[in-house]
């Protein structure tokens, strides 16, 4: 059966551009099928290779978990934006100098992510390139000519001043046409709009925000790409802001986000610890905190630090607002109190002055690693005391699960190395983890204690 | 192609269905009930192995192995086991057919050998080979997992095309591709060591078993290229060697850059630690000792003449590493992340050997148009490994043209004829050597009427052009002779061998078991490198790969099935895994290589995995006979050492 077309209107490689597609299409289909720009390659579609690399809106993002009407009005830059009048882009010409390319599928993806790390900055450390190209897999270089590509790119950037400037933004979309009625009903513009269509077609729409989790499951059959409903265009759902004495991050709100708020670097320093570990930047861009905490996974690594901040989940329908502490919130692995009817609409904790914290996570490695054990801590401190502390743990029990029994010995006893190991021991006893792909169980009982010495230690000191 | 009345593993193909669109496709699939009657399986390779379901069974017999272990000082005895490695090219596989019109089909795809695609093709269809092209598209890698996978979607898009007469795509989902595509066997090794005191390597007794999947397919090559490796890259005057390939109810494995290599050299180099260990001596020392050099024989009875530069390559690992201050330093650390440094080497025999004598030869035809430009078409493919740029680079050294002038066609069966496949280290040396003997074919035609090479080339070529000049020829290479019994596995089994080693260090986590892989040095003889940046390219990449090897990446089974089918649960390194890597090419010249090349893709990944595991052995006083290094297992080594911590 045919399904009724949208039309999108954005901006890409300079040039204001109208497309019309079936609406179950991701923007990585677009851009291949629809625009012809086949530069971004599918390795995985599920958002863990990166081969499918655009800049949207300044960030680097996977085209293979955006839907394609997500990208109503954005600004985007593909591989083959990258050449200006005939000349290559400082990145490319870096890359084939310095012997960067071999089977040559990952490049276009690299340089895209290449390219937005040094739109930021053309003098990045090694340790800051590695964590910019985190996002994108190569099987052939072993990546170190690729880090040296980008070094020597942002050098000639500095150097002619070329190449490396942010979307001049010469082209926009003013005068473009109305955005087609039909594209509202996949993507609201505001709240109202999102909840009164919840309220009629609830049970068979699935919301999206930043794709990351619900994409992946569409491509495993889990869901219908044509139940999907974006409200990720609802501008308000994406601010992160102080409120009175406490503080509020919108469901919208990206990882990117909160990891760049000032807000939260000095009032959740835990949570700003989860968030810059989550995935790659690709995945950080777009991945949400309301995705995250609807999601559900006893893996999602910005809801322990939450559960230590002691958040509530504002929620939301057409008729009523309420709040859930957070660890009401999950009923077990991908199971929420949400009803299909409502919506997340943010997060919000107290404003706690000289709070403390530390996420740690054990993967099975660096980045794009699921954690297969992780604690969360924040702690406010006098002296060898501890005046607030809340310990979480991820991935060792079917949902997050604060350490109340650690807790209590710590704030009775302050911090010491008899209350570190009575800590340790009770911590253990806490943990309900199981054997899985990622991990066994008494590996991850075992590491709930060794991650609550660290974590303990980064907010409090030696013992 | 398709399984007729048994399926023998999780995803043999059974039916095949094609649509105009994707949906259609899967609607159809699922109007598709199919009923199964289970049969008994065997899943585990330790069961094939006591049912004697060999797909093969190679041997060593040299020397004599009981006067070796009586007259051994010390023996060393351990059980290995290693894991299915992924290729992981981020292309899954695809390929498009269309029928020609005239009879035929013609297949494009992402693949390294066309002409193992074209015999596929062609069985199935019962056509001619001359009525099934096939062309290579750019391949997104292949490492061996495109060498004869993808001749059954090959035949697939083939049949489909021409009983459609459309054209037909097939594109492999990650997902699928993972599931049931070819992957680096499983192997357990049974490996027992004999030495003398003075750390002269006695002999080696060897049991390797590879489990094969359901099918042979490259089960026997994989297998024999590992046997014929089996004491690394040393002396070994007295062996017995039997290795196996099993025959298991699972997806059938294959070629894996390494091939047959990387399990054995694992055990290998794991024995030469612990003999050094034994010996309280230097685990490079003991190496130097039993190295392979000029004039000596390898465990298949083979004298080097000519190209050993295993002892150089050794040095300047160590020299670049600085071996004997990090070896001596490292090992006395006592802090909660400590450091080791590890060393393994291995050798690889160049091309196919004796084993694979009629796929041996390599064609090449030049062409040099009007205008002084070139066109180059080989048999063999570009897959990542910079054949393009190697063989563009010899054809304009040979002809005297500037680079820029030569152009290598992609890979058509229709063009060139069989060069055989793109594996086993071979298309510099063979596609090479072709391309050089066109070339020096075409200087010789112009002989007649340019002296010598100073005219400017454009000049040259229309002097060529006025005096009807023929400016093109084909190259036809074939290697040297190769032998073997393979009642004693003895012979001159390849052409030349390439060698290398590796120093690895590592930082351990005593607490949590992780593994980090700090600095790699990599050191290559490669005969002569054509291309140092490209060269470098090949070492860098197999090191990484040989790390994840190492480290972290397998697959778990469950029923026969795959169960971590994706990027985010079958584990390759990221850029933040990377450790700093410093290749070192060595340049021992061998006369039958063009230019003196010999093979370089293949030995940067063999010899990864076990120096990181001596490594590990000298941080955390942790042996693993297993790999990958995950750090579950780490910990579980450190909790049998050290006890549990006592929370």
């Amino acid at each position: 059966m045919e399904r009724q077309k949208i039309e999108i209107h954005c901006v890409i490689n300079d040039r204001p551009t109208t497309v019309r597609f079936d609406p179950t299409r991701r923007l990585l289909d677009v851009l291949r099928e629809k625009l012809y720009l086949t530069g971004s390659k599918e390795g995985c579609g599920k958002g863990e290779c990166g081969a499918c690399t655009v800049i949207m809106n300044g960030k680097p993002v996977d085209t293979c978990l955006i839907m394609g009407f997500q990208a109503e009005g954005a600004t985007i830059t593909t591989i083959e934006g990258l050449e200006q009048d005939g000349r290559l882009h400082p990145l490319q010409e870096a890359f084939m100098d310095c012997g960067s390319v071999q089977c040559g599928i990952c490049i276009p993806g690299m340089i895209v992510a290449g390219k937005a790390l040094l739109d930021e900055n053309t003098e990045p450390t090694l340790e800051e390139i590695k964590y910019g190209l985190a996002g994108n897999l190569c099987r052939c270089t072993g990546y170190v000519k690729m880090f040296e590509a980008v070094r020597q790119a942002g050098r000639r950037i500095d150097a002619e001043s070329v190449g490396g400037e942010k979307p001049t933004a010469a082209a926009t979309l003013n005068g473009a046409p109305e955005t087609d009625e039909s594209l509202r009903r996949y993507r609201p513009q505001t709240l109202d709009e999102a909840l009164q269509r919840l309220a009629q077609h609830g049970a068979s729409l699935r919301c999206v925000a930043g794709g990351t989790d619900i994409l992946v499951k569409a491509k495993d059959g889990q869901c219908s790409t044509q139940s999907l409903f974006d409200v990720s265009a609802i501008a308000e759902l994406r601010a992160v802001r102080a409120q009175g004495d406490r503080l509020w991050v919108g469901s919208g709100a990206t990882h990117d986000d909160v990891v760049r708020s000032p807000l939260m670097r000095e009032y959740a320093p835990a949570l700003v610890d989860g968030c810059a570990i989550i995935g790659g930047p690709q995945i950080r861009n777009r991945g949400t905190i309301g995705g995250n905490l609807g999601n559900a996974s006893p893996a999602a690594d910005s809801v322990p630090a939450l559960y230590t901040l002691e958040a509530e989940v504002e929620i939301v329908s057409l008729k009523k607002q309420r709040v859930a502490p957070i660890e009401e919130f999950f009923l077990g692995p991908g199971k929420t109190v949400l009803q299909p009817t409502e919506l997340i609409r943010g997060v919000s904790f107290a404003k706690r002055p000289q709070m403390r914290g530390a996420f740690l996570r054990l993967g099975q490695r660096r980045a794009q690693a699921i954690s297969k054990v992780s604690l969360a801590a924040s702690a406010q401190m006098e002296g060898r005391r501890f005046r607030y502390l809340r310990l979480a743990l991820g991935a060792v029990a079917p949902t997050v699960l604060r350490a109340r029994k650690a807790e209590e010995i710590l704030l009775n006893e302050g911090w010491n190395a008899k209350s570190l190991k009575a800590a340790r021991q009770a911590v253990k006893q806490e943990a309900k983890p199981i054997d899985d792909l990622r991990s066994r169980q008494d590996y991850r009982r075992e590491m709930c204690a060794v991650l609550l010495e660290r974590a303990l230690t980064a907010v409090a000191g030696p013992v | 192609m398709l399984a007729e009345t048994e399926v023998n593993h999780v995803g043999e193909g059974i039916a095949l269905v094609a649509a105009e669109s994707r949906e259609a496709v899967e609607a159809a699939l699922a109007a598709i009930e199919i009923e199964y009657e289970p049969l008994p399986a065997v899943l585990a390779m330790e069961e094939a192995f006591d049912k004697q379901q060999f797909i093969t069974h190679w041997k060593i017999r040299r020397g004599d192995v009981k006067a070796a272990f009586a007259q051994a000082d010390v023996i060393i005895e351990n059980t290995y086991r290693t894991p299915y490695q992924e290729h992981a090219y981020i292309e899954p596989n695809g390929m498009i057919a269309e029928p020609d019109g005239m009879g035929g089909v013609t297949v494009h795809g992402s693949l390294q050998c066309p002409f193992y695609v074209q015999k596929a093709v062609a069985a199935v269809l019962g056509f001619g080979l001359n009525q099934a092209r096939v062309v290579q598209t750019v391949t997104g890698g292949g490492f061996g997992g495109k060498e004869d996978a993808p001749s059954v979607p090959g035949a697939m898009v083939a049949l489909l095309a021409v009983k459609t007469r459309r054209p037909v795509k097939l594109m492999f989902t990650r997902e699928d591709d993972m599931a049931v595509m070819s992957k680096r066997h499983p192997g357990i090794i049974k490996y027992r060591t004999a030495l003398k005191r003075t750390g002269k390597l006695l002999g080696v007794e060897v049991v390797y078993i590879l489990d094969g999947g359901a099918y042979a397919t490259l089960s026997p090559a994989v297998l024999w290229r590992g046997i014929n490796h089996a004491a690394g890259p040393y002396r070994c005057a007295n062996a017995h060697v039997d290795a196996y390939a099993v025959r298991t109810n699972k997806v059938p494995c294959g070629a894996f850059r390494g091939f047959g290599e990387p399990q054995i050299v694992f055990a290998a180099e794991s024995q030469m630690d612990m003999a050094a260990e034994a010996l309280r001596m230097d685990p490079v020392e003991l190496r130097m000792k039993n190295a392979l050099d000029t004039n000596d024989e390898t465990i298949t009875g083979h004298k080097l003449t000519s190209s050993v530069g295993l002892k150089e390559v050794i040095e300047k690992v160590v020299r670049a590493s600085d071996w004997e201050n990090k070896r001596r330093s490292y090992g006395r650390e006592t802090g909660r992340v400590r450091r080791g440094i590890g060393v393994a080497a291995c050798y690889y025999g160049v091309g196919l050997g004796s084993l694979g004598k009629f796929l041996n030869p390599a064609g090449a035809d030049v062409v040099v148009s009007m205008d002084g430009t070139v066109t180059l078409a080989v048999g063999t493919t570009e897959i990542g490994q910079g054949m393009i740029t190697v063989l563009a680079q010899i054809a304009a050294e040979t002809l005297g043209c500037p680079l820029e002038h030569v152009r290598v066609m992609p890979p058509d069966t229709n063009r060139v004829p069989d060069s055989g496949p793109t594996v086993a280290s071979r298309t510099t040396i063979m596609s090479g050597n072709a391309v050089r003997e066109a070339c020096l074919k075409i200087r010789d035609h112009m002989k007649t009427v340019v002296h010598g090479t100073s005219l400017p080339w454009p000049e040259q070529v229309r002097l060529c052009v006025e005096n009807q000049i023929h400016l093109a020829a084909q190259g036809w290479a074939v290697p040297p002779k190769t032998t073997y019994d393979p009642e004693t596995g003895q012979g001159e089994v390849y052409i030349t061998y390439s060698f290398s080693a590796n120093v690895v260090e590592v930082e351990v986590d005593m607490d949590t078991g992780e593994v980090r892989a700090t600095r790699i040095y990599t050191g290559h003889d490669v005969g002569k490198v054509i291309n140092p940046t490209t060269g470098e390219g090949q070492i860098e990449g197999g090191a990484i790969q040989g790390l994840g090897y190492g480290l972290v990446e397998e697959h778990a089974t469950q029923g026969g099935r795959i169960l971590n089918n994706q990027f985010s649960t079958y584990i390759i390194p990221t850029p933040m895994d990377t450790p700093e890597i410093v290749p070192i090419i060595v340049e021992q010249e061998y006369p039958w290589g063009p230019y003196g090349a010999k093979g370089l893709g293949e030995t940067p990944i063999i010899a990864v995995a076990p120096a990181v595991t001596n490594a590990i052995a000298q941080a955390a006083g942790v042996r693993l006979f297993e790999i990958p290094a995950t750090p579950e297992r780490v910990w579980q080594g450190l909790r049998e050492k050290y006890g549990t911590p006592e929370d």
